[in-house]
């Protein structure tokens, strides 16, 4: 089974990816007869002629917010994720897919290189920057370098093939999660190990694709709403924290944390949780004791006393305000911790998000993004629930948009970084007969009529999924 | 090249793979086997781990991977079995398909260090615990190999058990539709408000390096003080017994763990909190008092404070703080901790050591001594003797009956200690003494001799002619009744000179004429030498006249002596 493959080294790639760097960033403020400038290019042509291989050309490119090289997907290793990262928002940015560099760049003179590092640098802000860049790139006769468009398209995975296994892993989280209760409401001590191996199979899952791993956060479930608001929170952290750069392994026990947030609940009376109307005052104590027994249920779990420290502040902290307001009230003043601030953040949007027995509508994505912002630096990390709204988007994934063309439409891509208010979306069609929706095509808001330079669709308004009963994953997955 | 030469090559390329294939299964079964033979760090395993790397190293030369599929009980190479075992965690094969690998995967690029990190997760994992926390998936995980790949089988969850999420409901339409008549539900937004928000909520440079600093600073802050909070402030607000207990039971092990690891600033912070919740507790919640009193006293059980021998090396003479650290927890816990530090005492320890051990089970014995004088019954004769040395310590008369009661004990050792320790106390202890003359140790009866010589006493004089006056003179007891009457000088005066003439000068003619025993006779001049010259000179002088040969004789010696 062994195979020779064309992709260098994984290191060889690091050093590329990192000498490509300094380039574009010394080219924009260095001349091109800059000492410095010079180096740079140099060792970006050193770290291509390594990288090469017996081939003659190499070929990186972005898909699904994953880097390929010689089309072979870039594993995300610890230390190398956000240097990745940084790649891909490079060419995000840009609207490129990518490039392919030839071995002519050994002969070409490094004053062009570094000019094409300038180009590159400038493509972000032109109209169309990959036509553009081609073009600029080709009247500097810079032929070893060649600009590759933007895809949506998986190099080398069957989207099917992921989507399902997302699926399936919201479905093994939820079950998890439903197991760990119902033992705890059993008066049995649940091991973690499940759970573990969730939480990581959840981690490189988002590692993998973060916008399909995102899209599972939008399953609701309106007759048992704790698992799924559990799982979804535990998503949404996660994603935020990846976002942010929180380092793999954190992320698991952040997965972890958000799992276990709600276990308190269990000890709650269903009549309470799902009480319409006003709670007494006696009610509104049971609720808020659930923090407190969640962190009690996690400290009994069958596991290492280290591995539950672990995780019992932030389901602690999770309904703590960041001025401390909140409950649960203690003598306790020290600030919330940091993952305590993410799990908040989640909680809240995930809550204000959902429809509820006592509360059958909610709030849509971008609105309840929009509430939460009012208490920023009050009720949230002010700079993280930024983090927040720059990962989850302006008019979040799932929203359901009601355009001007008349068209419904989910949310399925932001439309970051060039775009932020005009995200992509799958339009939503009807059946007549049944009602019921269909996925149409996927459209781009940010997409212009050619001849009047005007967008093509606008968004009036926006709704809530619950309003149309549809679970926007079936249509953004 | 012809096709026969090709496929000659080819054969030799494929047998070539085949051997070093065989080689590093070889090498891995045997440092597996040795894993479970041997404790990690033994020679033998490094022997084999080492011996391990060089197949792979030779295998990478022509190869870029090197995978393994996973069967039950085998493992497969191009399709090709080569390995094979039983249903048992000795079968590395098994392990694998146990937790759910189906291939595992080393690149060229492989580095040392992941070989010996894969071998260690190995060895923590192979066999499966029933409370584990992870298995081999989860430690090959966290381990993030950047040449180890390994695709894994979902084991746990199979399609009858998992949640179908197409059942589930985003909402209620009924319930919607009714609030939609009566709310109106669009929100309707222009595209341009969203513009304006996309600049508030755009990430500015100082807005990441604060991001950077909060997970620096999260990936190196120490929780444990806040999980301690935290707990406490759970403890205060349970209802239930149980989960009371269970949060005690996280604790406790909170306690044996930091202490273990000698963290002893934190394991006081957890004791004290534990105190205060306790006595806050005491009087609204008095339910909670049996928890608490039980988790002390397990905190004192062996099997806690065993954590306290990884402490002691760590102090040295001059480690003023971390000795009061250790004395402050250990005074905090309850006075039956010297059942458990007692014994701990009589390992071997360095002087300051054993002197802090001696400090905190005087304290713990002083507010409550009777676990303490429990541990008298101990069969172990060294605990007892150190049970009564912390006793003696604690300078209390009212254990002076406990002393006097030991100076009864069977043992020597432990009737010695008692009996030093009683007459170190205040008080009259020469009945004691007379009544132990007769010991059957030397020991023993030296020191209370000792004590009843120390002194001109009268009483101890009296009883001591009494004594003597009913003791047989044995040759046996040559020694004793010698120094019984050296002991009479010492603490002789005017009543014993009676006595002494009398058993010098003898009326019987018997003794006269020197038949029987003169043992009596000798220890009188031997008393005589230590009186006051001016009582004894004149009978010592008397006695040197003698014409009983034997008297002259002793007291020449006696005198001798004398001088």
């Amino acid at each position: 089974m062994s195979e020779k493959t064309d992709r260098p080294d994984n290191r060889i790639i690091e050093t590329l990816i990192r000498a490509f760097f300094s380039m574009v960033q010394t080219s924009r403020i260095h001349r091109d007869n800059n000492q410095l400038a010079l180096k740079c290019a140099q060792n970006f042509v050193a770290s291509c002629q390594a990288a090469f291989q017996n081939q003659g050309e190499l070929r990186l490119r972005i898909a699904n917010d994953r880097l390929y090289v010689q089309e072979e997907k870039l594993g995300f290793q610890r230390g190398t994720v956000a240097l990745i990262q940084n790649m891909i928002e490079y060419l995000e940015r840009r609207s490129l897919g990518g490039f392919n560099i030839s071995e002519a760049i050994r002969q070409c003179p490094l004053e062009q290189v570094l000019n094409a590092a300038r180009l590159i640098n400038t493509a972000q802000g032109q109209q169309d920057p990959f036509e553009w860049l081609t073009s600029e790139l080709e009247a500097c006769r810079a032929h070893w370098i060649t600009p590759q468009p933007h895809s949506e398209t998986d190099l080398n995975e069957p989207a099917m093939e992921l989507k399902e296994r997302a699926l399936k892993t919201y479905s093994y989280a939820l079950t998890s999660v439903k197991v760990v209760v119902e033992k705890i409401a059993s008066h049995k001590h649940p091991g973690i190990r499940h759970a573990t191996r969730l939480a990581q199979s959840m981690v490189d899952l988002m590692i993998e694709n973060e916008s399909v791993f995102m899209a599972l956060s939008t399953i609701r479930d309106y007759d048992d709403y704790t698992f799924t608001h559990s799982v979804n929170v535990a998503i949404l952290s996660m994603c935020l924290a990846k976002h942010i750069g929180v380092p793999k392994q954190s992320l698991e026990r952040l997965s972890l944390c958000g799992l276990f947030h709600d276990l308190g609940k269990i000890d709650i009376p269903k009549s309470v949780l799902n009480k319409e109307g006003k709670l007494t005052d006696e009610e509104f104590k049971q609720i808020q004791m659930h923090s407190l027994l969640s962190v009690q249920h996690i400290a009994t779990l069958r596991a290492s006393r280290e591995r539950k420290a672990s995780m019992l502040i932030p389901p602690f902290e999770h309904h703590l305000k960041y001025d401390l307001s909140g409950y649960p009230q203690t003598h306790r003043r020290n600030p919330i911790s940091f993952f305590g601030r993410i799990l908040t953040i989640s909680d809240v949007f995930d809550a204000i998000t959902s429809p509820r027995i006592y509360r059958p509508t909610a709030l849509s994505p971008d609105r309840a993004l929009k509430f939460m912002y009012k208490g920023t630096g009050k009720d949230f990390d002010p700079i993280l629930l930024k983090a927040f709204i720059d990962m989850i988007g302006l008019i979040p994934l799932g929203t359901v948009l009601e355009l001007d063309t008349g068209e419904l439409a989910v949310v399925v891509k932001n439309g970051k970084p060039v775009h932020p208010a005009r995200p992509r979306a799958v339009v939503l069609n009807k059946d007549e007969q049944t009602g019921e929706f269909y996925k149409g095509k996927t459209i781009s808001l940010a997409d212009k009529d050619l001849t009047s330079g005007k967008y093509l669709r606008n968004i009036v308004g926006t709704r809530h999924c619950s309003h149309l009963n549809i679970q926007p994953v079936d249509f953004m997955l | 090249m012809n096709v026969s030469a090709i496929l000659a090559k080819r054969i030799d390329e494929s047998t070539q793979t085949a051997r070093s294939v065989k080689q590093i299964i070889n090498s891995f079964l045997i440092v597996f086997k040795n894993y479970a033979l041997y404790p990690e760090n033994h020679a033998i395993c490094k022997t084999s781990l080492e011996k391990a790397k060089p197949p792979l190293y030779l295998f990478f030369q022509n190869n870029f991977h090197f995978r393994i599929d996973v069967q039950k009980n085998a493992l497969i190479f191009d399709s090709q079995i080569v390995y094979e075992g039983g249903e048992t965690e000795e079968n590395l094969a098994f392990i694998f398909f146990r937790d759910g690998i189906e291939w595992l995967e080393f690149q060229r690029g492989l580095t040392e260090d992941e070989i010996d990190r894969f071998f260690k997760v190995l060895y923590r994992y192979r066999i499966l615990r029933e409370e584990a926390e992870g298995d081999l998936v989860t430690a090959l995980w966290a381990e993030d190999f950047s040449h180890i790949r390994y695709g894994v089988k979902e084991v746990f969850w199979n399609a009858d058990n998992l949640i179908d999420l197409g059942e589930l409901r985003a909402a209620d339409p009924g319930q919607v539709a009714q609030k939609a008549s009566e709310a109106g539900l669009i929100q309707m937004r222009p595209p341009e408000f969203i513009t304006e928000w996309a600049e508030a909520f755009r990430l500015t440079p100082e807005d990441h390096e604060a991001i950077k600093q909060m997970i620096v600073e999260d990936e190196t802050l120490d929780r444990a003080q806040d999980v301690l909070d935290i707990l406490g402030i759970i403890l205060m607000n349970l209802e239930d017994s149980k989960d009371f207990e269970e949060i005690l039971d996280y604790l406790k092990e909170e306690f044996f763990d930091t202490l273990q690891l000698g963290d002893l600033e934190f394991t006081l912070k957890l004791l004290k909190n534990l105190h205060s919740t306790h006595q806050k507790l005491r009087s609204n919640k008095p339910w909670t008092t049996p928890l608490f009193k039980r988790l002390f006293s397990d905190l004192c059980r062996e099997s806690t404070l065993a954590a306290l021998q990884h402490v002691w090396p760590t102090i040295g003479p001059g480690h003023v703080e971390k000795q009061k650290l250790v004395f402050e927890i250990l005074t905090l816990l309850p006075s039956r901790a010297i059942s458990t530090l007692l014994p701990m005492m009589l390992e071997s320890h360095p002087l300051h050591i054993h002197d802090l051990m001696m400090d905190i089970a005087v304290h713990l014995a002083r507010r409550n001594s009777t676990p303490l004088k429990q541990l008298l019954t101990d069969s172990n004769e060294a605990v007892v003797i150190k049970s009564l040395k912390i006793l003696s310590m604690l300078n209390q008369p009212e254990n002076n009956t406990i002393f006097l009661d030991m100076t009864r004990h069977d043992s020597e050792n432990i009737r010695k200690q008692a009996l030093t320790h009683l007459l170190a106390c205040e008080g009259d202890f020469l009945d004691v003494c007379i009544s132990m003359v007769d010991d059957s140790s030397d020991a023993v009866r030296w020191l209370a001799l000792k004590h009843l010589g120390q002194t001109r006493n009268s009483r101890a004089e009296k009883l001591l002619t009494n004594y003597l006056e009913n003791t047989d003179a044995r040759e046996e007891n040559r020694g004793h009744i010698l120094d019984c009457y050296r002991t009479l000088g010492q603490c002789g005066d005017d009543e014993c000179i009676g006595f002494l003439k009398k058993t010098l000068f003898p009326r019987s003619w018997v003794q006269k004429l020197g038949i029987g025993s003169t043992i009596h006779q000798e220890g009188a001049l031997h008393a005589l030498t230590a009186l006051t010259p001016d009582k004894a000179g004149p009978i010592l002088s008397k006695a040197s006249r003698s014409f009983i040969p034997s008297v002259r004789a002793a007291c020449k010696k006696a005198l001798a002596g004398g001088k």
